[in-house]
């Protein structure tokens, strides 16, 4: 009996820590850091459904600059973007660009070129901070916020649904 | 926890979109039997059945918690409880109001995922309200004078509700029966299933193509050991290839779908179109039964929708006229499909109206300048009416663009070449229009021309491509400010497809040609020339779209993958043709390509290095910009292999690479008697005092790092190199 109730009581403290730390869990983002020389950007991983090497990549005459082509990934085609110049920003020197991040929401998904991959943090929304109003022209509703060591998080709900990144040229 | 009950009743609403799907069209073919006269006499068991589905879709439409949705069919359940009641009948009026509110409902059930409702609250109880208006007021007028209560005699109006209630069992009684027994051999698959399942396997024939790619490339190698191999692989090959066809052919006849899901649509258009122009149309549909590509059926809509449009507007006349020739008022409008073959359809689309005004044609052509009265003075009637399909024609009074979808004539017959398919059209004088439409069964695969233009590929389909010819420099006439090269007696618009796509990168053209290749193009009789830079070879394999991102790139149709894994992309040849006439207005200079040629030759040439293709076509753009020839490698060997076949002035390389990194490159470089005058330039994101040390140890020239880099910074160094 006495020992029943010491293997329920330590289950109890089990299961209480448990939720005490799903509950941290909820609160904080997976995020998914990569660079693009030489800031250091972020994306939610919910959004991230996979991580490629680029090799070939063909150009698609008439699309804006910011497309940079589409990739064969396992027989489906994705189109590339290349936030650089989709956010105008100057370009620094010749940049590797050679990691693609595949993102996607309901219908929509495309690759973005990065030059690395830093691999995944957890984000507390609390912590960011507003974009700084100079922050190389980038529309704002692209950026979620700064992580405190600096990390551009964009928002990637935004990005996946703004109608103005879709070419429809009918 | 929450997440997944998201994706629960997501999955729910997905699967209440396609029930809701099937209830409409039941309830629209029930009004549409309903609204016939005399009445059918399936009447009772017709407004049974819409009852059933109108409640059916009121209960699932709650299930998913579509509220607006279950109030509509609530409310117009109501009018068919009446009806079924004998309190209620039904006006040729009433039709309108039923169809409207139906039609609103469809229009709500297209936009569940929509967070914008083009019907918003207040207009959906306006028209609930109407709804329930009409129960009532029908309800009192017509109780009195009802005529003959379907079925149910007035007598037992006493105790109707428990009449209403055995003949509604007996009803029922019939359709679990006929539920069961198409339950036994069919599965309900979601057609997004089916349509992976076809992917994956049509994936399988990139797979041949890659496997027969590789065993040519073995097969170069020359090596006895490889012999016996090659040859056992090349017997798989085989075996493999028919598999593949084998799958392919049975998924696709699992696509197969009837007709009648297409046709379904017809009636509600016919009867809507024919109140709209106040005409009276008698609609006969034949061979709903026969089965094709459900992909066919969906391209197939707008063209089939298009031309009952036409029917209807231009085809047949209004009731007066047609008295007045002595046919019946009704006007007719016969659909059928029939199997033409295993592999082809054919589908005829029949009015017995006016006819094709051959007159107006003509006089439409003549005015287009695509041919004289002379020359249409013997043409035959056939040819007169094919005229129809060339696009300016469609703009005529002739064809006006009713159907607002700006889908003209010569658009519904590019539809249906896309398709692989034909579209003939016949008017007899005053015996109506008849167009013909034949289909393949399952879409082909799709064939087409693969071809260069300076760096990149192009396929351009092959039911497009009239010939390719050899054209010399001479036989270019400029007329105006076009070009244009002769055909047969025919003066055809020559562009260069490099300018109507603004392809750009490195030129490679042989200086000493004077002739160059052209594709003679063909689209609903119109031609224009195109020139490239080199014809390769006919591919075969799947047209894939962009990608969601990229819905519609003008000019291109979609891409393949080719057997060694490129992807390249496929010409739309209606766009492109209109791009090119655009093109042609420019002059596509001759002359200044030919002196580019030889200025080639006196550049200097630059060799690049690098694994990631964004730098590699970065460092391209930023070296040729400033005047110079480069050449790109994949990695330090093939650089080392260029190196040793070709001559070059500089080499720019990347470090970290496979295979044969910078500093090993360059190493070698040096260390070779032939090579070792060529100056290298290592530019790398390796930013340690270390590596620097490195390269100077290899013997490179120069070191820049990436991350530090300018423009200027690189060409400068490179001239100051050689």
């Amino acid at each position: 009996m006495n020992l029943d109730q010491k293997i329920l009581r330590a289950r109890a403290k089990e299961i209480s820590r448990h939720k005490i730390k799903q509950d941290d869990m909820a609160e904080s983002l997976s995020v998914v850091e990569f660079l693009l020389i030489p800031e250091r950007y972020g994306i939610e991983s919910k959004y991230v459904s996979e991580v490629l090497s680029l090799r070939e990549m063909t150009p698609i005459p008439g699309t804006p600059a910011f497309v940079a082509g589409v990739m064969n990934v396992r027989g489906k085609i994705v189109s590339i973007l290349n936030l650089k110049l989709l956010f105008n920003l100057k370009e620094r020197g010749i940049t590797e660009l050679n990691k693609i991040i595949l993102v996607r929401m309901d219908r929509m998904e495309f690759g973005i070129v990065t030059d690395a991959i830093a691999g995944t943090l957890k984000v507390y929304p609390n912590t960011l901070s507003a974009p700084p109003a100079n922050l190389h022209g980038i529309n704002a509703e692209y950026i979620q916020g700064i992580t405190p060591d600096g990390i551009i998080l964009l928002n990637g709900e935004n990005l996946l649904t703004n109608k103005t990144i879709i070419v429809n040229q009918k | 926890m929450d997440k997944k009950q998201e994706a629960f009743l997501l999955e729910l609403i997905n699967d209440f979109k396609i029930e809701a799907a099937e209830h409409q069209q039941a309830i629209v073919n029930c009004l549409l039997e309903l609204e016939k006269k005399p009445p059918s006499p399936d009447y009772k068991e017709l407004v049974e059945t819409t009852f059933r589905e109108f409640h059916n879709l009121k209960g699932s439409a709650r299930a998913v918690n579509l509220l607006d949705i279950e109030r509509l069919c609530q409310s117009l359940e109501g009018v068919f409880h009446k009806l079924k009641q004998g309190s209620l009948t039904l006006l040729p009026s009433s039709f309108d109001m039923l169809y409207k509110a139906n039609d609103s409902l469809n229009v709500m059930l297209s936009e569940i995922d929509k967070t914008h409702k083009s019907i918003g609250a207040n207009a959906l109880t306006q028209l609930i309200q109407e709804v329930e208006t009409m129960q009532k007021s029908i309800g009192i007028t017509q109780k009195m004078n009802f005529p003959t209560p379907p079925l149910v005699s007035a007598a037992n109006n006493i105790a109707p509700l428990s009449v209403n209630e055995t003949t509604l069992d007996f009803n029922t009684a019939k359709f679990p029966i006929n539920e069961t027994q198409a339950a036994k051999d069919t599965v309900r698959v979601a057609t997004s299933k089916l349509d992976i399942l076809l992917r994956q396997a049509e994936e399988f024939i990139t797979v041949k193509a890659t496997m027969a790619f590789y065993i040519q490339e073995i097969k170069k190698k020359k090596h006895d050991d490889l012999c016996m191999l090659v040859k056992d692989m090349e017997q798989f090959q085989v075996g493999l290839s028919r598999m593949v066809d084998n799958l392919l052919f049975d998924i696709k006849t699992t696509l197969l779908h009837p007709f009648s899901s297409l046709l379904a649509i017809v009636p509600k258009i016919v009867r809507d179109l024919g109140k709209e122009y106040n005409k009276e149309i008698q609609l006969s549909i034949r061979g709903g039964e026969i089965e094709i590509d459900r992909r066919i059926l969906e391209e197939i809509k707008d063209p089939l929708i298009h031309l009952i449009r036409n029917c209807i507007d231009h085809g047949i006349e209004i009731p007066d006229i047609r008295q007045k020739k002595g046919k019946s008022a009704t006007g007719l409008i016969e659909i059928s499909v029939k199997q033409e073959s295993g592999k082809n359809v054919e589908l005829c689309i029949h009015d017995d109206g006016a006819g094709i005004n051959k007159t107006k044609v003509i006089s439409a052509a003549v005015k287009m300048g695509i041919t004289s009265m002379e020359a249409a003075a013997h043409m035959s009637d056939r040819d007169i009416c094919g005229f129809i399909f060339r696009s300016g024609i469609s703009t005529s009074q002739f064809i006006t663009d009713i159907s607002g979808r700006g889908l003209g004539m010569a658009i519904v017959a590019d539809k249906i070449a896309n398709l692989g398919g034909t579209i003939m059209v016949e008017s007899p004088t005053d015996e109506g229009t008849t167009f013909t439409i034949t289909l393949p069964v399952t879409l082909a695969t799709f064939r087409g021309i693969l071809v260069r233009i300076n760096e990149s590929f192009f396929i351009v389909p092959t039911n497009s491509i009239e010939s390719a010819v050899r054209v010399h420099q001479d036989e270019v006439r400029s007329v105006e400010s076009k070009k244009m090269i002769l055909m047969h007696g025919e003066s055809i618009a020559l562009v260069r497809l490099g300018d109507v796509l603004s392809v750009v990168g490195r030129k490679i053209r042989n200086k000493d040609e004077k002739t160059f290749p052209v594709l003679i193009l063909s689209l609903a009789q119109k031609r224009i020339a195109l020139m490239i830079d080199e014809v390769l070879g006919e591919h075969e394999g799947l047209v894939k779209d962009l990608g969601p991102q990229l819905i519609h790139v003008r000019n291109i149709a979609g891409v393949t993958v080719m057997g060694n894994g490129r992807v390249v992309p496929i010409l739309q040849i209606h766009e492109l043709m209109e791009s090119a006439i655009h093109a042609a207005e420019a002059d596509i200079g001759l002359e200044t390509a030919d002196e580019a040629g030889v200025k080639e030759s006196e550049l200097l040439s630059i060799l690049v290095a690098d694994d990631s293709i964004t730098s590699r076509s970065l460092l391209r753009d930023i070296i040729e910009s400033s005047g110079f020839l480069v050449k790109t490698a994949v990695d330090g060997l093939e650089a080392f292999q260029f190196l040793q076949n070709e001559k070059f002035d500089l080499l720019v390389s990347d470090v970290e690479m496979p295979k044969m990194n910078g500093f090993e490159l360059t190493a070698r470089i040096k260390e070779d008697t032939n090579l070792s005058e060529i100056p290298v330039v290592l530019v790398t994101a390796l930013e340690s005092a270390d590596d620097r040390q490195k390269g100077m140890d290899a013997g490179a020239n120069a070191y820049i790092i990436k991350s530090s880099f300018e423009q200027s910074n690189l060409i400068e160094t490179i001239r100051r190199l050689i």
